[in-house]
């Protein structure tokens, strides 16, 4: 009797297990994982918008297309990795010159009415505004799922964000002001025109 | 006389043949290095564990192929056994993201320097250098061709690989990043065949069985895309449901130049496997720095561009 009164003193004192709720653990559990979503919406305010200044001029990289279309990667391009495809980090303004519930057709030089650079409206797909500023590496983070929900949650600030606000002055004739990203794969098919994904656009 | 002759040229040939052995004896062994990979039951690891071990030979290294067999116990040994034996460094296809990592940590408390290949493992500060294939960027990309070739309404099945690896959820989200986008495309079966040829045949024919009206069939590597063409072709269903695969292997990229299947993503083995060699001999030269990932470019393969690819890799 006083065994299992010292026995029942003991294990109040210095429970052998602990309940917890499995609400409590899910959520602790949740608190330690990475949250992308999180991490791209202060990425996006705090260090992409912001190095908008040093994006490249899009009208330099538009001549330079037009007259040695094998240089730009050399030039203007950044490359991840290993292989032939590359990025642009671009900023420039222009009017519109074709728009449709599809996309916006832009050009910057005077010359000619064909779109040089191709705003895609609708999903947002690859990894152009995550690596084409250089801001994020790979190595980074300890698995590549991770570093790829980064993309997909970029590409939805894209998608919610910045899409919207260029469906209303995508209007042809109308100036815009534009900074972003594209990803050049095969230079014969991505660089007439450059499809660019938007992370900033204005009326000019 | 000619006794004599006889006997003052074997003395020569004696020499000679001590002077060999000795002048091989005086040469230093050529350092050692392992080519450890996941699997050689796929033609596919094949060409990557034959192209890292002919750029360390052609690198001036003794290079041994050993084999996981898909098991990381295996894995272990070939581990234990490549730090025993003195190699100089590791070029690793891993069998585990996971899993794998001790195996690493193991090498590299011994002073052994690990290069992965195409699989990574789940750590930073393990392996040297890992040399991967972006495979959520490639099947971004085969998403959009899927949807462009499948339509927006269908439905579809999909094939994966080894639950335990990253890539098999890297190939698998990236495409469902697309495709899930459109509601019209059912996903009515997701069913793991393991990366192998032989288990993705019997599971296409359960699937065909239940879903007869299938439209297409998202694999995550080529060999379960033969496999999977296989049960239609027995099904008599080629025409019916499209196959898409990945990896850029041989037997699948020849079935897209004949029209039998739709795509497949090419990743660049050979590529992938001479770099890490060449990165395993900068390390024995003195070389310490090394970014941690290194993705590598995983490119579209459609009947429009099929002519520019070939034997794992692209044509100059």
């Amino acid at each position: 009797m006083v065994g299992v009164a010292v026995l029942a003193v003991l294990c109040a004192v210095f429970p052998p297990f602990h309940v917890r709720s499995l609400k409590t653990v899910r959520g602790a559990l949740a608190s330690q994982q990475f949250n992308a979503v999180d991490f791209a919406s202060g990425f996006w305010t705090e260090e992409l918008l912001p190095a908008a200044d040093r994006a490249t001029d899009a009208l330099v990289v538009v001549e330079r297309i037009a007259v040695d279309p094998h240089a730009v990667r050399e030039h203007f391009g950044r490359t991840v990795g290993v292989g032939r495809s590359y990025f642009l980090f671009l900023r420039g303004r222009g009017p519109v010159v074709s728009a449709d519930e599809t996309c916006v057709g832009l050009r910057l030089t005077p010359d000619g009415d064909e779109a040089q650079i191709l705003i895609e409206l609708g999903f947002v797909f690859g990894n152009s505004v995550r690596d084409a500023t250089g801001l994020i590496s790979a190595s980074s983070y300890p698995n590549a799922q991770e570093f790829n929900e980064i993309s997909a949650a970029l590409n939805g600030i894209v998608e919610t964000n910045v899409l919207p606000r260029l469906q209303p002055i995508a209007k042809v004739g109308h100036r815009i002001r534009f900074v972003g990203c594209a990803e050049i794969g095969d230079e014969d098919l991505d660089l007439k025109p450059l499809k660019l994904v938007p992370i900033l656009v204005e009326p000019d | 006389m000619k006794t004599n002759l006889r006997a003052s040229s074997g003395a020569v040939a004696l020499a000679a043949a001590c002077l060999f052995v000795l002048t091989a004896a005086a040469q230093p062994a050529k350092p050692k290095v392992a080519v450890v990979i996941s699997t050689l039951n796929n033609p596919w690891f094949v060409v990557l564990g034959d192209s890292a071990k002919t750029r360390a030979t052609e690198l001036g290294y003794d290079a041994t192929v050993f084999d996981s067999q898909n098991d990381t116990s295996k894995e272990a040994a070939h581990f234990e056994n490549v730090i025993a034996a003195g190699y100089r460094a590791i070029l690793f296809n891993p069998t585990d993201a996971d899993g794998s990592i001790a195996n690493v940590l193991k090498a590299k408390k011994a002073g052994i320097p690990v290069f992965c290949i195409d699989r990574e493992i789940n750590s930073t500060n393990a392996a040297t250098a890992q040399m991967l294939s972006d495979n959520y960027s490639g099947c971004v990309a085969l998403g959009q061709y899927f949807v462009k070739t499948v339509g927006r309404e269908g439905q579809y099945a999909e094939l994966l690989g080894l639950v335990g690896d990253n890539n098999t959820w890297n190939r698998s989200r990236g495409c469902h990043s697309v495709v899930d986008r459109f509601p019209g495309l059912k996903l009515v079966a997701q069913q793991t065949a393991e990366f192998d040829r032989a288990k993705a045949l019997e599971v296409m024919e359960s699937i065909l069985q239940k879903h007869p009206d299938l439209d297409a069939v998202f694999c995550g590597n080529d060999a379960m895309a033969m496999g999977a063409y296989q049960a239609l072709v027995s099904a008599g269903k080629t025409g019916q449901v499209k196959v898409f695969g990945f990896d850029g292997a041989d037997d699948v990229v020849k079935l897209i130049a004949e029209g039998k299947t739709a795509a497949t993503g090419m990743q660049f083995p050979k590529v992938m496997a001479q770099k890490a060699a060449e990165f395993a001999d900068e390390y024995l030269k003195g070389n310490r720095d090394f970014q941690q990932k290194i993705p590598v470019t995983v490119e579209l393969v459609t009947p429009a561009n099929v002519h520019k690819y070939g034997d794992y890799g692209r044509k100059n």
